[in-house]
């Protein structure tokens, strides 16, 4: 299969290949590797191969085509595709079809992509690991002993074993950028906002976007390009400003010359692997190479980000998941119950696995009385601490540059008994949610073992510099990978 | 810390087995003492800034809204669990 959106683009165009043997392909790699993988929980096998026919008939008519057309995408199985399961992988979910399509998805419709399936996830999206999905782990690709992260493990398990040229996937701590980090994938979360979460089953709603996964910079930029911007189904998603639309011509470029990164202190803790932490270091030199100037910066609160999200996250948790109660859809003990609090009660122990069950009970004492100012209330003042301190660090520079996870993909069951342990997964990512800046998970060029990858982080709606400084890199890694 | 992993459960509305309240014994003490170190912040003499990301609109109504089919309801419907000549089925909530 061709490595990017655009390559693809040009084989149909020049007749290279065909939108069907482009699906057949991935379809026959989805069968050899995941029952061992296990990335999807549907496949849209019969619906994928009927659009490719149409799309060849459109190319054998002399039709010109958009750019996206006939693009493989998985999806999170937590983003709702009309007519389709979206299951959060959860037992309350198991057997729920989708009423309507997220905004996202009808946007990527409009452009003619094509959708392979379904992908496996965390619990509702709740996880560092992709273990905890009720229809069993994702194994990562290049080890498959080992995880491919999580929560959105299966998209870029998808993308990294090409079965999918391209993933939807949702970040609310992590969730895109840490398994793109272990997989060897680009992952990029979206500033809040920018990108609507209309379809999205909510996790925490003031931290989740959606974003994608690709194998390169380039394609996240086409992607965010067609799901970004206002509309109307969701109150919280942005208008964006002419200067904050993407230049692709310009991230192409990857002119970086003159701009200023800030390492912060913080972040080079001790505990970081020394693969990583070389990779970083090599990283750094690449942009030194290319005339970027580097600074050390200082973000004090991030010792307090991980805590403060792991109690902001779960209140907004247990009012979210408080939906799935047994009366309108999912899991239902309905019948066999004598009253209402009964169906509540049993529908959800039944439905809920444990950890999403573990975050509901933070949440809900949390926000109990005499329990919601000395929690909830003291992390909402510090994240507006948090955010602050990234506020004052862009005055300085135009990004900030850190591990996306302190060591490569850990092994399968190594965490899952320790919860928090897994939450400490998060350490490099959540301080971006809490802030609502972008941020992004690039592969290193390092090629000794397992992937690593590092993260971007810019100011609100400044994808365009991200995905500039991010492409740079990826241009290096590309070159050394086809000499 | 004072907490009840019974009462937390009765007000999420989860019945608990016991297999799950063991778990929930172990794991919410763990959690509940890391989440604490918050508690080692002062911040009675900082400033905490105030923030908006963007100032909130309204949304459209579900009915209101073109881009929705006229097979959405039905499709809402279809998911219910259980349901009677078009409404959805509620248990009492009142005990005789």
């Amino acid at each position: 299969m061709a490595s990017s959106i655009e390559e693809l683009h040009k084989s149909y165009k020049n007749s290279h290949t065909t939108a069907t043997e482009t699906v057949k392909e991935i379809l026959s790699t989805i069968e050899a590797k995941d029952n061992t993988i296990n990335a999807y929980t549907e496949v849209f096998t019969d619906e994928a191969l009927k659009q490719a026919e149409l799309l060849d008939a459109k190319l054998a008519k002399g039709e010109s085509i958009g750019l996206l057309e006939g693009i493989p995408i998985s999806v999170k199985d937590a983003i709702l595709i009309e007519g389709h399961k979206a299951t959060a992988s959860s037992r309350m979910l198991e057997d729920y079809t989708s009423t309507y399509d997220a905004t996202v998805i009808q946007k990527l419709k409009k452009e003619g992509v094509i959708f392979i399936g379904k992908t496996n996830l965390d619990e509702f999206a709740m996880g560092a690991s992709t273990e905890n999905s009720a229809f069993g782990p994702t194994r990562n690709p290049t080890d498959t002993n080992r995880v491919p992260g999580g929560s959105s493990g299966g998209s870029a398990a998808s993308v990294a074993a090409n079965m999918a040229m391209i993933s939807i996937g949702s970040d609310t701590g992590g969730s895109i950028r840490q398994p793109a980090a272990l997989t060897g994938t680009v992952g990029l979360k979206p500033t809040y906002g920018r990108v609507s979460r209309f379809g999205l089953i909510a996790m925490a709603s003031s931290l989740d976007q959606i974003g994608p996964f690709a194998h390169n910079v380039i394609d996240t930029a086409h992607i965010l390009n067609i799901i970004e911007g206002k509309d109307n189904m969701d109150a919280t998603s942005a208008e964006l400003a002419k200067n904050q639309l993407l230049d692709i011509e310009a991230i192409r470029k990857a002119d970086v010359k003159g701009l200023k990164v800030g390492i912060p202190k913080e972040y080079f803790i001790d505990g970081i692997d020394m693969a990583v932490k070389s990779a970083i270091d090599e990283t750094i030199e690449e942009y030194k190479k290319l005339g970027v100037e580097f600074v050390e910066v200082s973000l004090p609160h991030t010792q307090y980000a991980v805590p403060t999200y792991y109690i902001i996250m779960p209140a907004e948790v247990s009012t979210n998941l408080a939906r799935f109660d047994g009366i309108r859809y999912g899991l239902s003990e309905l019948e066999q119950s004598q009253d209402l609090q009964e169906v509540y009660k049993a529908s959800r122990a039944k439905g809920f696995g444990n950890e999403p069950l573990r975050r509901i009970m933070l949440g809900t004492y949390v926000l109990s009385s005499g329990y919601y100012e000395s929690y909830y209330g003291k992390a909402k003042q510090v994240q507006a601490m948090i955010r602050q301190d990234f506020v004052n660090v862009f005055k300085q520079v135009d990004a900030i540059i850190t591990p996306t996870s302190p060591h490569t993909a850990f092994a399968i069951g190594e965490k899952i008994n320790n919860p928090v342990s897994m939450y400490l997964e998060d350490i490099f990512t959540v301080a971006t949610n809490l802030a609502g800046i972008p941020g992004i998970s690039v592969p290193t060029l390092s090629n000794a073992g397992l992937p690593i990858g590092f993260q971007l982080m810019t100011n609100h709606f400044q994808e365009q510099k991200l995905l500039t400084l991010a492409n740079a890199i990826d241009i290096i890694r590309y070159a050394r990978n086809n000499n | 810390m004072d907490y009840d992993v019974k009462t937390i459960a009765n007000l999420a509305h989860i019945n608990l087995s016991d297999e799950r309240d063991a778990m929930l014994q172990q794991d919410f003490g763990n959690i509940l003492e890391y989440v604490n170190t918050l508690s080692d912040l002062n911040l009675e003499s900082q400033t905490i800034p105030e923030y908006h990301t963007q100032s909130l609109r309204q949304d459209i109504g579900f009915a209101d809204n073109p881009r929705f089919n006229d097979n959405v309801k039905q499709n809402i419907i279809a998911e219910m669990p259980l349901t009677e000549e078009g409404y959805l089925v509620v248990k009492s909530v009142l005990k005789k």
